[in-house]
């Protein structure tokens, strides 16, 4: 682009930091605060582990650190390499296929070619933010603590950069082919559970190679010297590899890292610049038969279900708009993962000890409501500020709030109640604690999955931002902090009123006799309160509140 | 310029124009003239150094609108550009567009409104489903198949002559 659109652009980065209004200053500055925090911990934390395992390297001699060092670097360099990849190819679809300033630009005189390498460039920083955020202080780490701080510096930088810009070439390149069949809108999606898919079956991978075997210190003793004394194999073709190696010899002061490393970025540059050179008429193709505006209406002659009842209508509608959210499919993903770990879990639970077992089972409980906080936090809290411009339709609508909020939360209650008792059956079946024991869990499942929907749709109602670009802005909103501690409150409790073993541990902190009944009470009540008492107040406010200033 | 005008949400219009003009190869105190002629020609000055982002859907079309003659352009084409303006407004853009019309400009545009292209066009044609059906001046357009009438009378009638809703 041009002086005066980096000068602009500047200007108006400025302006939201320096001259907005209060509550963007105060979120601008907390984001940048959160970032330095996170950075700052980071490095503290690297620091820490770099001392601890020089002191532990030096009384195993036998363990070579550099094979230790290239075989952690081969995980991460693969990890930036398959989530770049995966980043790309869902952020490219929305630049250079979604983006209304693309189709701005391309109403101005500028090559089509250079406006492809713009919204690739793009793309790349997007995709590639949090592989930095992650790479940048481990790298300062890395590079102050060797004897040769620049030269280690840029052995890590390069293969870094390199590894990054094959794969935003590869993402860039296979969102470009993947538009090419299936719609932007469409293969957004996809590609967006593509990625939550490849997270998952990251994570799952992670949990199945069980690393609570490094807790026990004879099992991670002998991780540790298979590691570090069996040499690595040749990188071959794989980048990840070449990275690692280039990288290891430069951060043990071996000048000769440097040059596999700039040959790697180099590639990646090429890779990179040709992407947009190749492709870009392809693009100009695709992009003018795929904007928004020019998509068939599809299914003109299915009418889909008649309207019964109102009820009936409000459900469907409010079932439709959870299910057709953009997000939801990538979210559902990651927390599909998370619920499958939560279940891998449990096989490895405690069987002999009744006392253990008790105790687990508390914790079980609490775990699986708490599961059904976090997804009230991102589907069942955002549910009324999603509404957004349409909340002043439904407001002029003959139709009472509260009909709005049940449904709203019948929707989300039905699966989060599942889950509870899914998640709480499943490591009651495993542990078989007594009898009493598992009736309050399952009971406390039940209405704990019941009532912490209610608590966020509810508190979601009386702290409404219509103005949100989208859920998960909503969601972190101080409402939602508040709407997340009150839920976490009920599933703490839920964990002391199951565990009898837990109560027995409190009581003997406090010095006084816990029984169950009166947690099982507060659970029930403070539940019931929850529940009810924010939808009131959101039908209340509802229809009171100034839409325009919530 | 499109229907729905991309402005950048955190820039003002001053700095949108800016951009444009740069883009034509404006610059300097020449360009900042200008602008500010624009701003005024379209009731924008007051709202120069708001953001984008602030302004109402009006507003915003006449910024759009603005960028759209700030550089002398020999081909305007505008989609729907009435859309969102009061009639103050939609009078000042048809005399614009007679004038730059006058000066030697091609002006295409596409609108819903009868009048309005039957007041100011010189050439009309007839878009159903996409396809060119009729051509010809607003007051004398003709059908493929050969028949005539005005804009209006061929629109009704291809239209089926039951008007909706």
């Amino acid at each position: 682009m041009n002086r005066v659109f980096r000068a602009n652009t500047l200007r108006a980065s400025g302006r939201v930091l320096l001259a907005g209004d209060a509550r963007g200053r105060l979120a601008a500055m907390a984001g940048l605060f959160a970032l330095l925090m996170f950075l700052g911990l980071e490095m503290a934390g690297l620091e820490g582990a770099l001392r601890a395992s020089r002191a532990a390297l030096g009384e195993l001699r036998e363990i070579r650190p550099a094979f230790l060092l290239e075989r952690l670097l081969a995980g991460a360099f693969a990890a930036a390499l398959i989530l770049g990849f995966l980043g790309s190819l869902t952020t490219a679809i929305g630049t250079l296929f979604l983006s209304e300033e693309l189709a701005a630009l391309s109403t101005l005189p500028f090559p089509h070619r250079r406006l492809v390498l713009r919204q690739a460039l793009l793309t790349l920083v997007l995709a590639s933010a949090p592989t930095l955020l992650l790479a940048a202080p481990a790298l300062l780490v890395a590079a102050g603590a060797g004897g040769r701080p620049i030269l280690a510096f840029f052995s890590g930088v390069l293969p870094l950069a390199g590894v990054i810009l094959l794969a935003g070439a590869a993402g860039i390149a296979a969102a470009l082919l993947f538009v090419r069949v299936v719609p932007p809108r469409r293969a957004r999606l996809l590609a967006a559970f593509l990625s939550a898919t490849g997270l998952a079956v990251a994570l799952l991978g992670f949990r199945a190679a069980r690393p609570e075997r490094l807790l026990d210190p004879l099992e991670a003793l002998s991780v540790v010297t298979r590691l570090g004394t069996a040499p690595l194999s040749p990188p071959g073709l794989n980048p990840a590899a070449w990275a690692a190696r280039a990288a290891t010899r430069g951060l043990f002061g071996d000048a000769g890292g440097l040059l596999p490393g700039a040959a790697l970025f180099l590639s990646g540059l090429a890779a990179f610049l040709l992407v947009p050179r190749a492709l870009w008429r392809l693009h100009l193709h695709v992009f003018r038969d795929a904007r928004p505006g020019v998509a068939r209406a599809a299914g003109e002659k299915h009418r889909g279900p008649e309207a019964r009842s109102l009820a009936t209508v409000l459900l469907r509608a409010e079932a439709a708009s959870l299910l057709r959210d953009a997000s939801t499919p990538a979210q559902l993903g990651s927390l599909a993962a998370v619920f499958l770990l939560d279940l891998m879990n449990v096989r490895l639970l405690p069987g002999a000890d009744a006392s253990a077992r008790d105790l687990v089972a508390g914790l079980q409980t609490g775990l699986s409501l708490f599961l059904v906080s976090a997804l009230s936090l991102r589907f069942a809290y955002p549910s009324v500020s999603l509404d957004g411009r349409a909340a002043l339709v439904l407001r002029a609508l003959p139709l009472d709030p509260r009909r709005q909020l049940l449904a709203r939360w019948a929707v989300r209650a039905l699966p989060a109640t599942g889950i509870a008792l899914a998640l709480t059956g499943a490591s009651l079946l495993v542990l078989r604690p007594t009898g009493a024991t598992s009736a309050v869990a399952l009971l406390a499942a039940l209405v704990g999955g019941l009532a912490i929907p209610a608590l966020h749709v509810g508190l979601g109602g009386v702290f409404p931002r219509y103005d949100a670009p989208n859920a998960v802005t909503v969601a972190l909103s101080t409402g939602g902090v508040l709407a997340l501690v009150f839920s976490t409150g009920l599933s703490l409790l839920a964990t002391v009123a199951v565990s009898d073993d837990l109560r027995l541990l409190l009581g003997a902190l406090l010095k006084m006799h816990l029984p169950a009944w009166p947690f099982i009470t507060a659970f029930l009540i403070s539940a019931t309160a929850a529940a009810i008492t924010p939808l009131a107040l959101a039908a209340s406010s509802l229809t009171t509140r100034d839409i325009a200033i919530g | 310029m499109p229907d729905r005008p991309y402005l950048w949400p955190k820039w003002t219009p001053r700095e949108t124009l800016r951009f444009v003009g740069a883009v034509f190869a404006r610059r300097g105190p020449e360009l900042e003239d200008r602008i500010d002629v624009e701003l005024a020609a379209f009731d924008l000055t007051e709202f120069s150094s708001q953001r984008n982002e602030t302004l109402s859907h009006g507003t915003r079309q006449r910024v759009a609108l603005a960028q759209a003659f700030l550089h002398d352009p020999d081909v305007l084409v505008l989609d729907e550009p009435m859309v969102g303006l009061d009639p103050l407004a939609q009078r000042g853009l048809t005399e614009r567009l007679a004038a730059a019309a006058a000066a030697g400009a091609a002006v295409l545009l596409t609108t819903h409104q009868l009048a309005l292209a039957e007041e100011i066009a010189t050439v009309a044609g007839l878009l159903v489903d996409g396809r060119l059906v009729a051509r010809g001046t607003p007051r004398s357009l003709v059908t493929k198949t050969g028949r005539t009438g005005t804009l209006s009378e061929i629109f009704f009638d291809l239209a089926g002559g039951t008007p909706r809703p």
